[in-house]
């Protein structure tokens, strides 16, 4: 081994320019990837994770017509009941219990359909993570006495800034129209546009005495302690609730679940491709190498070096290409995620067509750990499977026909 | 006198049909131990084919070859390369060394393959290095080494691993008549000093004056076999 080791170490450097060539392309490769990986990834994140965190939550639920009906009678069945097995679930860490309601805002500049949110923000505050997400102002904390907290889409289509007036209109349980000014106290960006240019959260006393009516509840989001209980809690609370539709996140949203497990597919078929044109590279590389060292390769067999000795020393030049150029990648590759994780890539320049998806202009980078681990291992079951080729020429040499050949 | 080298009817064809080249016919040799043999003839008749059989680098295509007393018809191809790397020691015409490694390294490759331990590997490459006038040179790689003192290398690397006997083709084919004769000495010697056999495959003149025995082929045949 350690005979077959230095052969091998010692050719790598042979050519140094070719083999610098190789590793740098697999290193090239690695990183590129690994960045697509992590734009791909951190903008899924966003789109999905910061959705369900900001405003979806875990579980929702309506009644059973709301759906169908998003009427401002159409309210939650015995909320009370189902407000006190909320509290007795072991699993529920918070929940949030809101008027909700299709709603006209207006200012002097323009108009708009939007949600209307009725909200406590402290409740709001346990469960979902929007009041942190305020660039200017605050989430319904003001003296004004009608304050409005809008998203920032918003407030730049109808030119408002914190202090501004909004006209918000909604049709009353008793069918008539309610038309009231508020002011703008906060602007927040949530990370999904679509969000940010039709919800409009006010307080949840306000929307009850602006429709005449107080206990309306449309909506209930529940936060949970443990996430992995999604479906059981989900259970539970629609058994003590049949009245009511009781939703996780997935049942509600299919596609988003769908999104994360395509994205995880898409991350290996992405580590596949890559590799498998490296893998051409370094195949080549090998072949070209030992064809040049034909006679060399005839005197070690004549010698006595046997066959499994030859391919093994060609494994390890093809392992030692993967193990310099795949780890030089992917130190190259997580740096370049880190800083785009912690300071985003701004693609305002051409992401109109993205926002138009709810998706943000400013992409966080993100890739969980396991990534790279598996990146490295398959890069390395890879320098393996690229020694096959090349291996096989060479110790179907004829030892007496490579020695001639000079 | 132990028979390092026995062939029986001997027979190596090349190629099928019309084409066919029957390369050795009929070949019945013997070396025994502490010969310093050269087999000599004119070009394509069948030394260095004859070479490769008694090292064990072809297939027999009819006849019986004995090799430091095993029939090597009963070998499979990977036991004979095992074979070859602890009875035989090869030196070629040139480009015997591995480029990457330097002399020392050459020399002790063998040795590494067999699992020698290192302190005796490293006795026997400086024994022997210094024997044939190569110390200083143990760190230098081949192509920093003249034809000459590439070919003592080789020698060594093949000496090193104790052989039962070392064939070499040619070996003096692209040296200048110093480095010849400087080799010849130097294989001569070990010849005399270590009773090693040496079996070349030549058409040089100086190589045959020093050959205690030569045998002479002709067309895959062997003409006039003499002691001197
Ligand atoms: N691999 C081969 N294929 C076909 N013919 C060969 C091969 N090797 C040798 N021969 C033929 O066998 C004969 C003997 O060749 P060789 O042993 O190389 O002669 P020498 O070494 O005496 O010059 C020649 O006619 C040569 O052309
Ligand atoms: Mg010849």
């Amino acid at each position: 081994m350690k005979a077959t080791f230095k052969i091998s170490w010692r050719n790598i450097w042979r050519n140094p320019l070719r083999s610098f060539v190789v590793i740098f392309a697999i290193a090239l490769g690695v990183l590129g990837s690994l960045f697509a990986m992590g734009f791909m990834n951190g903008m899924m994140d966003q789109f999905v994770n910061n959705r369900l965190n900001t405003h979806i939550g875990k579980i929702q639920i309506h009644s059973k017509t709301h759906d169908f009906e998003p009427d401002i009678s159409n309210t939650i069945q015995n909320h009370e009941e189902l407000i006190q097995s909320l509290e007795q679930n072991e699993n529920v860490k918070a929940y949030t219990d809101r008027f909700m309601v299709d709603a006209f805002a207006s200012s002097a500049r323009g108009q708009k359909g939007i949600t209307l949110l009725g909200v406590e923000p402290k409740k709001e505050s346990d469960v979902l993570l929007v009041y942190t997400k305020f660039t200017e102002g605050t989430f319904l904390e003001s003296e004004y006495k009608y304050p409005v907290a809008i998203g920032y889409k918003l407030a730049d289509e109808l030119k408002l800034s914190i202090g501004s007036s909004m006209i918000i209109q909604f049709v009353k349980p008793d069918s008539t129209l309610m038309s009231k000014k508020f002011k703008v106290c906060g602007i927040f960006k949530s990370g999904d546009s679509k969000y940010d240019e039709t919800t409009v959260y006010i307080p949840k006393e306000k929307a009850w005495k602006l429709a005449g009516q107080d206990g309306l509840i449309h909506e209930i989001v529940v936060g949970l302690k443990d996430d992995q209980l999604l479906n059981e809690t989900t259970s539970e609370i629609a058994d003590s609730s049949p009245e009511n539709l009781v939703q996780s996140y997935i049942q509600r949203f299919p596609e988003m679940a769908y999104s994360i497990e395509s994205m995880d597919m898409m991350m290996y078929i992405f580590m596949i491709i890559i590799i498998l044109a490296l893998l051409f590279g370094v195949i080549n590389t090998l072949v070209m190498s030992i064809l040049e060292r034909k006679r060399e390769i005839g005197v070690l067999l004549a010698i006595g070096m046997t066959k499994s000795k030859i391919r093994t020393m060609i494994a390890i030049e093809s392992v030692i290409y993967g193990i310099i150029g795949g780890p030089l990648g992917m130190v190259f590759g997580y740096l370049l995620i880190s800083y785009f994780g912690s300071n985003g890539m701004d693609l305002s320049g051409f992401s109109q067509g993205m926002e138009a998806y709810g998706m943000e202009s400013v992409i966080y980078f993100q890739l969980p750990t396991q990534y790279y681990f598996i990146y490295a291992f398959l890069i390395f079951i890879a320098s393996i499977i690229g020694a096959l080729y090349p291996a096989r020429i060479a110790t179907r040499m004829n030892p007496i026909k490579a020695i001639r050949s000079v | 006198m132990k028979k390092v080298i026995e062939t029986k009817d001997l027979c190596k064809t090349f190629g099928e049909g019309e084409l066919a080249v029957k390369a050795l016919d009929q070949v019945n040799f013997h070396v025994e131990e502490g010969e310093f043999t050269a087999l000599v003839g004119p070009s394509g008749s069948g030394k260095t084919t004859l070479l490769n059989m008694i090292g064990g680098l072809d297939e027999i295509t009819s006849g019986q070859v004995t090799l430091d007393g095993q029939d090597i018809s009963l070998l499979k191809k990977s036991q004979m390369t095992k074979f070859r790397q602890d009875h035989i020691g090869f030196v070629f015409q040139a480009y015997n060394l591995i480029p990457v490694l330097t002399a020392y390294e050459n020399a002790e490759f063998i040795m590494l393959l067999q699992g020698i331990p290192a302190a005796e590997r490293k006795e026997r490459v400086y024994k022997l290095l210094h024997e044939v006038g190569l110390e200083g040179k143990e760190k230098n790689k081949p192509g920093e080494l003249s034809g000459g003192q590439q070919q003592r290398v080789a020698v060594v690397r093949a000496l090193a691993a104790k052989p039962a006997y070392i064939l070499a083709d040619e070996p003096t084919a692209n040296l200048d008549s110093k480095s010849t004769a400087d080799l010849l000495d130097m294989m001569y010697r070990l010849n005399q000093e270590e009773n090693m056999t040496f079996i070349f495959a030549t058409h040089d003149q100086r190589v045959m004056d020093r050959a205690k025995r030569i045998v002479y082929l002709e067309d895959g045949k062997i003409i006039k076999d003499e002691v001197r």
